[in-house]
This record gives C-alpha cells, structure tokens and sequence, in this order.
C-alpha cells in the first residue's frame, strides 16, 4: 500500500506525454452527377447540400472521422484542458480522367472552430480532460468541388490532418 | 495519510496554469470518397418509320408498328408495297442509351404525338396521330417498362412502336413527327 504512494508521488517515473490521431472514417461525398461543375456540401454534423449537382443511388454522404488522444504520462485524477492546434496542410484535390475534385474548405464539430481552411491553424481548447489518457472524437465535413469534362470518376482524396499539442491547461 | 498525498499532488498539477505540453504533433491521413457519375444519353439509331402505305376513302384505319418490329395493318389501311408484304424500311424507333454500368435509368417520353403532312400536290395535310407508343428495352428482356439498366459496358438499347391512325380519303401526303425521349438516371 505505502509503495503505491511512493509511486505517485515520483515525478521522474512518470512517461513522457504522447498524442496520436487515427482516421476512423473517410469523408463521404457519395455518388452524384454534375454536367460540367457542381458542389456537393457534407457539414461535420452530416447535413447534405448541393448546387448544379444531381443526387443518385450509392453510398450515403457522410462527414469524416478522427480521434484524438492525449496521454499525459502522469496517472493523476486532475481535471485539465488541452489547447492544441489543427491543421489541414494543404487544398486536396485529385484529377481521374475528365473529373477534377477539390476539396477547398472543411468544417468540423471541434469547439469553437467551425471552418477549417487548409494552411491555416485552428486553435481549440478541449476541456473536461479528467484522467491519464484524454481522448476526443470528432467529425470533419467539406465541399467538394467538381469540374467534369467527360465520363465519370470515383474519387478518392488524401486528407491529412496534423493536431499538435500546444498547452496542457 | 494515503489520500493525503493524492490530495497534494492534484493541487500542484491545479496549480500549473499552463503545464508546458511538449509541443507534439500527430498526424492522421483521412480520405474523402466520391462517385462522379458519367453522364447518360440517348443517340437515335433508326427514326418510327411507319413505311408507305393506302388509305381507303371509305373506311378508316391504322398501321401499328411493334416496338418488336413488324408491323400490322387495320381498317382501311393497306401497305402500299409490292405484293402486299410489309414494306422495307418499316421500323420502330431505335436508341442507343449509354452511361454509367449497371445505373438503372428511366425513359420519359410522349404517350402520343402528332404527325404532320404535306400534301404529294402541295400545301398541308391535315394532322394524322400517332398514339399507343410502347417502349421496348433490351435490358429487360423483352417486357414492355420504361425503367432499363446499362449493361456491364453502360449501353443499353430502346426500341418504341407505335400506331398511325389514318382517317378515310386521306389524301397522299408525306408525314413527319418529332419524338423526343429523355432518359435519366433512376
């Protein structure tokens, strides 16, 4: 009983924190057709809208899905926040044929951020952190962009999504 | 004296406003999925051609051709050929549908149109009509819907009949109509 105490209470044995981001679900854009350009809008909360675009058959539209987990290193039951940065490094874009996509705008269900612009940091505090390991799941929605100059395509867009950890609240 | 030092320690960590996080990041490379449909179409490959034919000055009649091909003649209404026969060239109107394989697709078009003639002398023939077009679709295999599916190449084919009705002592003209179908993803 006394050694578990003695174990807490030694700063040095505690592990250096670590982070670490797993895509859990893509960003489903679904299946549609478009003349020649057209949008299509899946937002983080799953809400689907379009212009110049006609909706068919296939896969439902649906936003993308991350988490995010945060593991202090130090077993302690303290509540604590997470100031952390996110980042979408670049426009995702992809040419198949006579179809160009461009995904040149996200949103997310983050707190506090709605749009997430590729290039520019968003800063979100994550509140509520209670234990060793504090982990947040959340969604990232966005517009795709279609210019068609023939045939069709199925389009598949590399989004990375870099979160650093700025503060430890 | 245990729950003492649990005490302790949160209070130090509470007490670190801004407990220096090490600045790391982490990476995750999501995706984002779309299906761009190809466009459908209908190309025309043969025009609803209902041939040559006689109109009694008696009675009238009709020439109906099957979305099947061939035709059959009623009333008043006789083919104009040599021998009787059906006429060469007596056709049902053909398309060729292309697009996305295996997409089912519907075909939208009139149910009746009109024809109008021009008279062998000159000046126009009154109108003649062209009702009970039927919609033939190789993707279903002989039934008679307007609801096809494009084949492993996207093609598809649709075959519409129809029938000519022609009135007693309509004089000899020669008839044209437009048919336009649509045809759109289902």
């Amino acid at each position: 009983m006394l050694g578990a105490g003695l174990a807490l209470s030694t700063p040095a044995l505690a592990a250096t924190p670590s982070i670490t981001v797993t895509a859990d679900q893509a960003l489903r854009f679904g299946s549609f057709f478009t003349d020649t350009s057209g949008t299509r809008t899946v937002s983080a909360t799953g809400t689907v809208t379009g212009s110049a675009i006609v909706p068919l058959t296939g896969s439902a539209p649906g936003p993308a899905q991350f988490t995010f987990t945060y593991d202090r290193g130090i077993n302690a039951n303290v509540n604590y926040s997470l100031l952390i940065a996110v980042l979408v490094p670049g426009t995702a874009s992809q040419i198949s044929g006579g179809v160009t996509g461009t995904i040149a705008s996200f949103n997310t269900d983050l707190p506090g951020v709605s749009a997430l612009l590729p290039g520019q940091i968003a800063q979100i505090t994550l509140t509520g952190c209670q234990s060793r390991i504090c982990s947040r799941t959340f969604r990232v929605g966005g517009t795709l962009q279609v210019a068609r100059t023939s045939g069709g395509a199925e389009l598949a867009i590399p989004i990375p999504i870099v979160v650093t950890v700025l503060a430890e609240l | 004296m245990r729950g003492g030092l649990f005490t302790v320690i949160a209070c130090m960590a509470g007490a670190s406003p801004a407990l220096a996080a090490p600045g790391q990041s982490a990476s995750a490379l999501g995706q984002a999925e779309a299906v761009i449909i190809a466009p459908i179409m209908a190309v025309s490959i043969n025009d609803l051609d209902f041939g040559s034919l006689t109109s009694s000055p008696s009675a009238s009649g009709a020439v109906t051709v099957a979305a099947e091909g061939g035709a059959n003649y009623t009333g008043g209404a006789s083919p104009a050929c040599a021998g009787g026969g059906s006429c060469a060239g007596i056709t049902p109107a053909r398309f060729r549908v292309s697009g996305e394989a295996g997409r089912s697709y519907t075909v939208s078009g009139p149910l009746a149109i009109t024809a109008t003639g021009t008279l062998m002398a000159g000046g126009a023939a009154p109108a003649l009509a062209i009702d009970a077009l039927t919609v033939h679709l190789d993707s279903h295999a002989g039934a008679i819907t307007r609801i096809g599916q494009l084949d492993d190449k996207g093609e598809d084919r649709i075959a519409i009949g129809g029938r000519l009705t022609v009135p007693a002592g309509t004089a000899a003209a020669h008839y044209r109509a437009t048919l336009t179908i649509m045809v759109t993803y289902s």
